[in-house]
């Protein structure tokens, strides 16, 4: 019962935060279900943050007062949704039922996890392990959750969602992660699906979405219980309310951008390089620049901004009491860049791991693919942003590999997969446009571009 | 928006190699996936640690996935262990020599740990304080 409660309260405080985005906007329109699977990571990243702020504030993780809290926020969403939203033209794009099509899927996720309950090794010796810790902590002991583990440089989006979701279930139930991970993984499908099909016809949007799950690593690891899905749902929400910022002149996508950028962020590491690197692209397109100078991107984004600059500090420094751990700092060395040595090890790994024995090898056919059809069709304006964003993150991500010190071939077997799950539904979602997108809008007239 | 027009040949013939592809790659799934549950294997590199881990302190003991990963193997259950403090809650574990680096134990008797590890052979690598230390696997 606390997990319905749980699951009910998080879906609907995304989604009357964005019926109250989707009043600022001129159109008023709600699209239907695409707005659905993004009020789930609204409601997400909300009610995460709401957790990490109550701890601050009450100085203590309490069930009840978060509880109470998120209550009152998600009252007053209601409230101005009610009173400003009414308006809203609400439009429906493809047939919701159809993503019953999806169930033997999920139905076969449900049993991937069944088989693995507390996920893989980080999920409870990091992900799960840090939820723990916050659950646990009593008064003026939060301190500690900052503190006692071995990679406190990732922020804590996950954790504190994991344990919003214990707090309504009244313990520690492994319930909790195993839907967060199925929810994710579903909700990152249907972004793909009903995002994709603004530009090509619904059945290839399906197929897009079974694809996605079909990739052996993917499905793998979504149900491991990990933030790199987390990564893989923001950063594919991102490009999706930036490329439907370009089909419109309301500043209500561009609102969400920011608002699951700053999520993105909060989620991983890697999530505040691809917010950096998406927010450099959004700078140097003047399309999407003019909507960088309002008032509400900055205040969506600087919240979870704000958490994770906290967060942050409160894990680098001895501001709260707790252990002083020696937390070894990787070493960098910008001469690595011109040893051939490192150039060539990484790129064997990639062409003797990652492409065959993690199952990539269907999407390098459909990477083939779509550069064929490229020398027909010339790129569109949406192609070439995602193609940049992409590109940007490739290139920051073997820049790291060549210059931290250390063993690359064992940092790519923890890390390489899980860098292209990261990404792997965007790549998607660009092979598909390019393989089957026919009547896209000409962007290169869009007015300010 | 996309149109309303037939789909031509060359896109249906590109669609159907990509449901080719996804059938092949769920196929793969559904043969690999009933070997796929968590082996955990007791011992490994910690395995001398064993014998005095009956001598560690530790407030209460929740066995958390091992046991029921593993419900027949008491090897496993008295491995993997979690301490309830409220203040440090930390994992003692072990895995086996596949998996990663660390054993982190908790001691109620306030420099244990140090106890342990020195009549072990093993050195501690990062202490948080009086009750907490973590090791580290060699080469890690």
């Amino acid at each position: 019962m606390g997990i319905i409660f749980w699951i009910l309260l998080t879906f609907m405080t995304g989604f009357c935060s964005l019926r109250l985005i989707t009043s600022l906007d001129v159109k008023k329109t709600e699209d239907r279900p695409l707005d659905l699977f993004l009020a789930w990571g609204i409601g997400t990243g909300i009610t995460a943050q709401v957790a990490f702020f109550s701890v601050l504030l009450f100085d203590r993780f309490s069930c009840v007062d978060l509880i109470a809290l998120v209550l009152i926020i998600f009252s007053l969403l209601w409230f101005f949704s009610c009173k400003y939203a009414l308006g809203n033209t609400i439009r429906w794009q493809g047939s919701p039922y159809i993503f019953l099509i999806f169930l033997p899927v999920i139905l076969l996720l449900v049993y991937k996890q069944s088989l693995s309950p507390y996920g893989d090794w980080d999920a409870w010796s990091l992900w799960n392990f840090r939820a723990n810790a916050i659950f646990r902590s009593g008064a003026s002991q939060w301190g500690y959750i900052f503190h006692n583990d071995t990679q406190r440089s990732h922020p804590w989006l996950l954790p504190f969602f994991v344990a919003w979701g214990w707090a309504c279930a009244g313990r520690e139930t492994p319930l909790v992660p195993i839907t967060v991970a199925t929810a994710m993984t579903m909700a990152t499908v249907g972004l793909l699906v009903y995002g994709l099909q603004q530009y090509v016809k619904p059945v290839v949007a399906y197929v897009a979405g079974f694809f996605l799950l079909s990739l052996p690593f993917f499905f793998y690891h979504s149900t491991s219980q990990y933030a790199e899905i987390l990564v893989a749902f923001y950063f594919l929400a991102v490009i999706l309310c930036v490329l439907k910022t370009l089909n419109s002149s309301g500043p209500k996508y561009m609102i969400l951008a920011g608002m699951f950028l700053s999520f993105l962020a909060f989620s991983k590491d890697e999530g505040i390089l691809l917010a950096a690197i998406a927010l450099l692209v959004i700078l140097v397109k003047p399309g999407l620049r003019k909507h960088l100078f309002q008032r509400p991107f900055w205040i969506t984004a600087g919240v979870s901004v704000l958490a994770l600059i906290i967060c942050k500090i409160l894990m680098r420094s001895d501001i709260l009491p707790g252990s002083n751990m020696l937390h070894e700092e990787h070493k960098t060395n910008i001469m690595q860049l011109f040893q051939w040595t490192r150039w060539e090890m990484i790129f064997l790994y990639i062409y003797e791991n990652t492409i065959w024995s993690a199952g990539w090898y269907s999407l390098i056919i459909l990477i083939l693919l779509a550069g064929f059809r490229s020398i027909f069709n010339k790129s569109t304006f949406t192609e070439k942003i995602i193609q940049a964003l992409l590109a940007g993150y490739c290139a920051a991500i073997l820049f790291l590999y060549i210059v931290v010190s250390g063993d690359i071939r064992w940092r790519m077997a923890l890390t390489m997969n899980r860098v292209v799950f990261q990404v792997a539904p965007v790549i998607v979602l660009l092979v598909f446009l390019k393989i089957f997108s026919r009547d896209r809008p000409d962007h290169s007239s869009f007015k300010g571009v | 928006m996309p149109n309303s027009e037939a789909m031509p040949l060359h896109d249906r013939i590109i669609l159907s190699l990509i449901g080719c592809l996804i059938l092949i790659n769920f196929t793969y799934i559904f043969r690999i996936l009933p070997a796929d549950h968590n082996s955990a294997v007791p011992g490994g590199w910690a395995a001398p640690l064993k014998p005095f881990l009956k001598n560690v302190n530790v407030a209460t003991y929740y066995t958390d996935r091992y046991s029921l990963d593993h419900p027949n193997d008491p090897e496993s259950n008295y491995f993997f262990q979690q301490t309830q403090y409220t203040l440090s809650p930390v994992m003692l574990f072990m895995d086996n020599d596949l998996t990663r680096e660390i054993i982190v134990f908790d001691c109620k008797e306030p420099g244990c740990y140090k106890d342990l590890l020195s009549r072990s052979g093993h050195k501690p690598q990062i202490i948080f304080n009086d009750h907490i230390g973590v090791l580290r696997k060699p080469g890690y």
